[in-house]
């Protein structure tokens, strides 16, 4: 009698248990080679970027460095006018050239090693190295030993030790340029605003992270250096200055109290926080048409601080040319939305810090 | 006739006798004193500071020569404008000499009004008077309702 075709005979299961187990063997063996391909590709890949990366430099000019949103090159050019808009969207790049003063040799690299014996040794010319260039300076700005040269962006961190203190063209910065200076490095008055007399008495809004602008703290000049013991304090005061508007005064009674002031902020820092560096900065330019502050009065109360900064041997950042046309008035495109031909807008805000980095207060 | 008579010398002496009620005031009151009776009318107090010696020198142009006290009282922002000041003189030539000065002062002032940023405060400054009561002298730039009440308690803390 024939087994029933259905029945599975241990000898026929036994062949096709083979079988399978044989593909079984073939499937795993094909996986395993294709594993290790992949992990042979990588590994090669990984040594060839290794190489190619020590073939090429460092890109001068990261897109965008940590803790803000960018700071792209602005186009500087006094015919140029760069796009407002939000950051990260400017277009052109910045055609400052920084000419850094070449370094000489030094004497101790080719100075020859002293040996014991008593015979003198041979004197070596030193090497002829030439002079180191003189730093450039900005046309248009007069020639001071007080204002501050351009030098080598020292980069974004520079930023971190600068405080500014100032009146509303100032104040902007915390609307216009927050993401380039920190709010709690703004000092600006009640209202955003300061005139620049009784200057000691005048009082600034200490920064809260919490509470509005309104209702942050009111403190004196001297109470906030206490304070905050700034690195560098770089101080934009004048463009309010109501005894210019005074019949009753000559220019001159204007300069003597002006320059007053600016001696009363000196002593002020030095008395409440000597290690601060202590820098002014030019009142920005202004558009005759849009204002009563007209450039002529404006130019002559950076005369008068350029005067008192020399007497008091403090730094000056001149940035008042960087900042104007080839007329003397604020470039158009850096005055604020309500075109009021004194504020600054986003673009005004990063001419500014560019100049501000570009001439680091040493 | 005699009725006449009478009468009118009556009245003479009614009007004599409050002519010199009314300019007796007290001339030996620290200005501090006064300014701690006055100054709690202002809303605005705490925005007030003491001036600098420079601004007493540029702005009011009053000599330390011409008073034997004083106290100017100045804002520290923005915002407000309230101010006063208040001088103790020697007499009533030196009292009007500071007055002419701080008329210039607040002349001044109103010349030189920038109200970018604080528009509604310049009634304060159209209000501004100087005042004199013996040998004090000074001005307020305050608020009408404030100006009155200010220099009401100046007064009663000089009357006898």
């Amino acid at each position: 009698m024939n087994p029933s075709p259905r029945q599975n005979t241990p000898r026929a299961n036994s062949g096709g248990r083979a079988a399978l187990n044989s593909a079984l063997v073939r499937v795993l063996a094909a996986l395993s080679t294709l594993a290790l391909l992949t992990v042979f590709i990588f590994f090669g890949i990984l040594i060839r970027q290794k190489i190619e990366a020590k073939k090429t430099p460092a890109d001068p000019l990261p897109a965008s460095e940590s803790g803000n949103a960018g700071f792209p090159p602005v186009s500087v050019g006094r015919d140029t006018e760069p796009s407002s808009g939000q950051p990260g969207t400017e277009e052109g790049e910045t055609d400052r050239t920084v000419t850094e003063p070449a370094v000489p040799e030094t004497a101790e690299a080719t100075d020859t090693a002293k040996t014991p014996e008593t015979e003198p040794q041979p004197v070596t010319e030193p090497p002829v190295t030439e002079p180191p260039a003189p730093p450039v300076q900005d046309p248009g700005v007069p020639s001071s030993p007080v204002i501050v040269m351009e030098a080598a962006d020292p980069g974004a961190d520079y930023l971190k030790d600068v405080y500014f203190l100032g009146d509303s063209t100032t104040y902007g910065m915390m609307v216009y340029a927050k993401d380039l200076v920190s709010y709690d490095h703004i000092w600006a008055g009640s209202g955003g605003t300061i005139d620049f007399t009784d200057i000691t008495n005048k009082i600034i809004k200490w920064p809260d992270a919490v509470k509005s602008f309104m209702d942050w703290e009111e403190i004196t000049i001297a109470e906030a250096l206490r304070r905050a013991r700034p690195k560098i304090l770089i101080v934009t005061l004048g463009i309010n200055y109501s005894p210019d508007g005074n019949a009753t005064w000559t220019d001159e009674k204007r300069e003597q109290y002006f320059r007053k002031q600016v001696k009363a902020v000196y002593d002020t820092v030095k008395e409440n926080s000597p290690e601060t560096k202590l820098a002014f900065q030019t009142i920005y330019p202004t558009i005759d048409d849009r204002t009563s502050i007209k450039n002529s009065r404006v130019d002559l109360r950076n005369k008068w601080l350029l005067a008192e900064c020399e007497a008091l041997n403090v730094p000056l950042l001149w940035s008042h040319t960087y900042m104007g046309d080839s007329n003397g008035q604020l470039i158009a495109s850096y005055n604020a939305d309500h075109l009021d031909g004194i504020h600054l807008n986003t673009a005004g805000f990063r001419a500014v810090i560019t100049y501000v980095r570009t001439h680091p207060i040493s | 006739m005699k009725k006449i008579l009478c009468s009118l010398l009556s009245a003479i002496l009614l009007f004599s006798l409050f002519a010199c009620a009314s300019a007796s005031y007290r001339a030996d009151v620290a200005v501090k004193t006064l300014a701690d009776a006055a100054e709690p009318k202002i809303s605005k107090a705490s925005n007030l500071a003491n001036a600098s010696d420079d601004f007493m020198e540029f702005f009011l142009g009053v000599g330390a020569d011409k008073y034997d006290d004083a106290i100017v009282r100045t804002p520290t922002g923005a915002l407000s404008i309230d101010e006063y000041a208040i001088f103790r003189v020697k007499n009533e030539a030196d009292a009007a000499a500071i007055r002419a000065l701080l008329e210039t002062y607040l002349t001044g002032r109103r010349s030189s009004w920038d109200g970018r940023y604080n528009a509604s405060e310049k009634p304060k400054l159209d209000n501004a008077k100087t005042f004199v009561y013996g040998n004090y002298v000074g001005y307020t730039i305050l608020s009408q309702s404030e100006q009155s009440a200010f220099l009401s308690a100046l007064e009663n803390a000089l009357k006898h």
